[in-house]
């Protein structure tokens, strides 16, 4: 048996031009198989990582998926704003034990720009339970302070004391800058692992201040406050974007969320985050079937190109199997032999395949993270998803070895007809 | 313990399954060892069948083939598979080599499908290598070509590397079918000589297959198919 | 010949809807609750109903007792206060004390609330399918609030699942008065209806 697998890789090899486009093809549908289960439980894993110990997102009633996906992953379409006299109504109901305002809007170098309490400091928990942490400074104290998530920094190599210059909206526009009134660094978060990392924190005053001289989304023309003189003014906020809420009681979420929608001076939509997130899993779900279904298709495609080559080979490798056959090889053995060519050729694209992902990943993982803030683990497997990865592979394999027992029952079929002369 | 009797051969009769009439109809044939026979006869009158039925390949309808005292007729393919491997060397016309190993390991072929044939092969104390290297110098076959693949070589030297092939392992009997009609008449004789005399050093039996009659005076046995083969006669096969 | 490739297109194929069908998930309706299933009787706990988190006493259409709607007039104000009291009865629902403590064992449907990795170690447990997401929400002696000593895997919002632990009762803190009940889960296990599904 050892033998007619070295025999076999030989005779791959020695026809390896013809052979390798199905090999590629093999190598690409692996690419796939495996990168989208990959895709799959990464993004799945960061977006739950991202917000733990949170009973309720709240905010201007419309799509739940679209608040969480905005509010807490900042990413995707702007939201209507909440007012801020609900959330202090909120904030002060009985069974409320703390929470968070969150006001968006605003970017610095494409990074997002959040406004919040301090409260965010204390409260906010990601992953398994986790605080957060600083890596240096601390949390803003002046109007004008900022915090800065560890990819922002580490990305624009910011220290403490950096000056910084806000601009409004996602996108920076000629224009559109706060220049006029630059914030400061004063603190930097240690990584997280969640699009807190690239995301710049100011205080709810801060960002009511760099508005205060703006109208309905641009400055007023000749109109400027100075930064000294920002303290004159009222700088409560008006609205904000969103509210994350924990309750004393998390058996009370259900009633919390019927109080909030039946509130009669302004409707709220509260959130449960797992609840928001299966359901945009759901959703998803059905695109990455559909996607697996195409890979798997890739798949069959390439095993076909593989089978039609080598039985295309077979006629003029006739007089090859007469040879074997006059050596001592069994019709049995000739069938293994062609299966194994088919096998290798497997393999061979499967190992191309995993390097291929395993180069793609490498090159493609900071860009993401730093553009969704999702993480992924590289070609790292472990525990449940080793299994996963290991029966994913098992199934290539296995339509790849049922594919090539195709060549190899012609091949078994000729030699038995041919005998030691066949009639090429 | 070896027989003297390579090949013994009675009452043989063979049909191909979708023809009426028999293909080889032999009464006796024998072949004792160290005697070299020359098979000859017009195409088409059933010698590659023969070979075949010797060779194992083919089941013998009627009579029976005795291989080294085995009835061949008694066994099944795959045991007949085995036979053939552990005692019978080929040599066909033409496009005896895998194209794609080198010629050391084309020699070496026989080895890797037949227990016996490699431990013969390594008794006279050399490695498989060795041994095979030692077979292609007796065949005059420069050193530089053994690494080369087997489609660099010429007819001529491909012929003496399938020969080697034959022999390695030093099988009983050593089936050659047509071996010399591809080559030059000059090479012919000289290619029968090398073969005779390797086979003789290795013990081996030879059953030559030709059409070329000039050829016959280096055999012991000179066998006329045509005159053997009771359904010949009468019929255009 | 064709046998066989008949044979091993089948199992191309089979290898590829086994990995796009998702095979678990069953179909509940919204609203519907979990059919009493004869199990096997757990050894601890005692296999209890949501009906029994219910104290007898307690009966939200009591508002409605003395009530003669058929004699009432259209718009009649006492109707709609009535509404509104079983509205607040129904919303300040207590909680049965004797089941403080309790070993107990309930099915009823999962709501996830931590996932760590995929794994998830506290959840809402409610009474019908489709709770908070499609339809009103039950009363608060109606939800339990369970962490689990063994994390659940694979689970997803609205599975349904059989929960065995200590029961506790906590009177609430707040002036909103409300109570709750949470459990502290030893082994949860999967609901299945045996076969007519």
């Amino acid at each position: 048996m050892n033998y007619l697998i070295a025999l076999a890789v030989r005779s791959a090899w020695n026809r390896r031009y013809t052979l390798s486009f199905t090999l590629l093809s093999i190598a690409l549908a692996t690419s796939l198989l495996v990168g989208v289960e990959r895709l799959r439980h990464d993004v799945r894993e960061s977006f739950s990582q991202s917000v733990s110990g949170t009973d309720l997102v709240v905010g201007a009633r419309a799509s739940p998926v679209q608040l969480m996906l905005y509010a807490v992953f900042r990413i995707g379409e702007a939201t209507q704003n909440m007012r801020w006299t609900s959330a202090q109504k909120l904030a002060h109901h009985p069974a409320v034990a703390w929470n968070i305002p969150l006001s968006l809007g605003d970017s610095h170098h494409g990074f997002p720009v959040l406004g919040t309490s301090l409260d965010y400091f204390t409260y906010f928990r990601f992953g398994d339970r986790q605080p957060l942490r600083m890596q240096a400074g601390k949390p803003f104290a002046g109007v004008f302070d900022a915090v800065l998530g560890a990819e922002v920094a580490r990305k624009l190599a910011y220290q403490l004391g950096q000056k910084i210059v806000l601009a409004h909206g996602s996108v920076a526009l000629e224009g559109a800058a706060h220049s006029d009134k630059p914030f400061f660094v004063v603190g930097i978060l240690a990584p997280t692992g969640t699009p807190v990392d690239r995301t710049v924190h100011i205080s709810l005053t801060g960002m009511e201040a760099i508005h205060l001289d703006w109208q309905g989304g641009a400055p007023v023309p000749g109109f400027s406050i100075p930064p000294e003189l920002v303290k004159k003014f009222d700088l409560t906020p008006k609205t904000i974007t969103a509210q994350l809420i924990g309750l004393k009681q998390r058996g009370d979420v259900f009633a919390m969320q019927r109080a909030m929608a039946n509130d009669v001076d302004e409707p709220l939509m509260g959130v449960m985050p797992g609840v928001a997130l299966d359901q945009l899993w759901e959703v998803v779900g059905q695109g990455e079937k559909a996607l697996l279904l195409v890979s798997w298709m890739v798949a069959l495609v390439g095993l076909g190109g593989l089978v039609a080559v080598i039985l295309a080979s077979l006629d003029a490798r006739r007089r090859e199997l007469a040879i074997l056959r006059s050596v001592g090889a069994r019709p049995r053995e000739l069938l293994l032999l062609l299966a194994l060519e088919g096998v290798s050729v497997t393999v061979g694209g499967m190992v191309a395949g995993l390097a291929l992902l395993a180069a793609l990943l490498f090159f493609g993982t900071p860009w993401i993270e730093a553009r969704y803030g999702i993480s992924l683990n590289g070609l790292c497997f472990s525990g449940d998803d080793l299994v996963s990865l290991a029966t994913l592979l098992g199934w290539i394999l296995l339509a790849g070895s049922v594919a090539s027992l195709l060549p190899g029952l012609r091949a078994y079929r000729l030699s038995l007809i041919d005998g030691l002369s066949p009639r090429t | 313990m070896k027989s003297e009797t390579v090949v013994d051969i009675k009452d043989l009769v063979f049909r191909w399954p979708r023809q009426s009439t028999a293909c080889l109809d032999l009464p006796e044939l024998r072949l004792q060892r160290g005697e070299h026979a020359f098979l000859h006869g017009p195409s088409g009158c059933g010698k590659s069948t023969l070979l075949s039925l010797i060779g194992g390949v083919l089941a013998p309808g009627n009579g029976r083939i005795d291989l080294l005292g085995q009835d061949l007729g008694r066994l099944r393919s795959t045991q007949r598979d085995r036979l053939r491997a552990d005692h019978i060397g080929f040599v066909f016309q033409q496009f005896n080599l895998v194209p794609y190993l080198p010629v050391i390991d084309n020699v070496l072929l026989p080895c890797r499908f037949s227990v016996r044939r490699r431990e013969r092969a390594q008794t006279s104390g050399s490695s498989l290598r060795g041994e095979a290297e030692r077979l292609l110098g007796h065949l005059d076959l420069a050193r530089d070509l053994w690494r080369r693949p087997a489609t660099d070589l010429s007819v001529g030297q491909q012929q003496r590397v399938a020969a080697a092939r034959a022999l390695i392992g030093h099988p009983e009997l050593l089936i050659a079918d047509e071996p010399t009609s591809a080559l030059d008449a000059e090479r012919q004789e000289a290619f029968l000589d090398l073969l005779l005399r390797e086979a003789n050093a290795a013990g081996s039996t030879v059953l030559f297959v030709s059409h070329d009659r000039r050829l016959a005076p280096h055999f012991l046995r000179d066998l006329a198919l045509p005159a053997l083969n009771r359904a010949a006669s009468g019929e255009t096969a | 010949m064709h046998t066989f490739r008949l044979f091993a297109l089948l199992l191309l194929v089979a290898g590829s809807a086994a990995l796009a069908v998702d095979l678990t998930r069953v179909p509940y309706k919204v609203g519907e609750r979990l059919a009493n299933v004869p199990t096997k009787p757990a050894t601890e706990f005692r296999e209890i109903k949501w009906d029994d988190l219910i104290p007898s006493n307690w009966n939200p259409a009591d508002a409605f007792k003395d009530f003669d709607l058929a004699n009432l007039q259209d718009g009649d104000p006492r109707a709609m206060d009535a509404l509104a009291r079983m509205g607040e009865v129904w919303a300040n629902a207590p909680v049965e004390p004797s089941l403080n403590g309790a070993a107990v064992r309930i099915a009823g449907f999962v709501i996830p609330l931590e996932r760590v990795k995929d794994e998830v170690r506290e959840f809402l447990l409610v009474p019908y399918f489709g709770a908070c997401i499609h339809v009103p929400p039950p009363p608060a002696n109606q939800i339990i609030y369970v962490i689990s000593d063994k994390p659940l895997k694979n689970v997803q919002t609205m599975d349904a699942m059989w929960v065995s632990g200590i029961l506790e009762v906590s009177a609430g803190d707040s002036s909103w008065g409300r109570s709750a009940y949470r459990m502290q889960a030893q082994a949860t296990a999967p609901y299945s209806l045996p076969g007519n599904k």
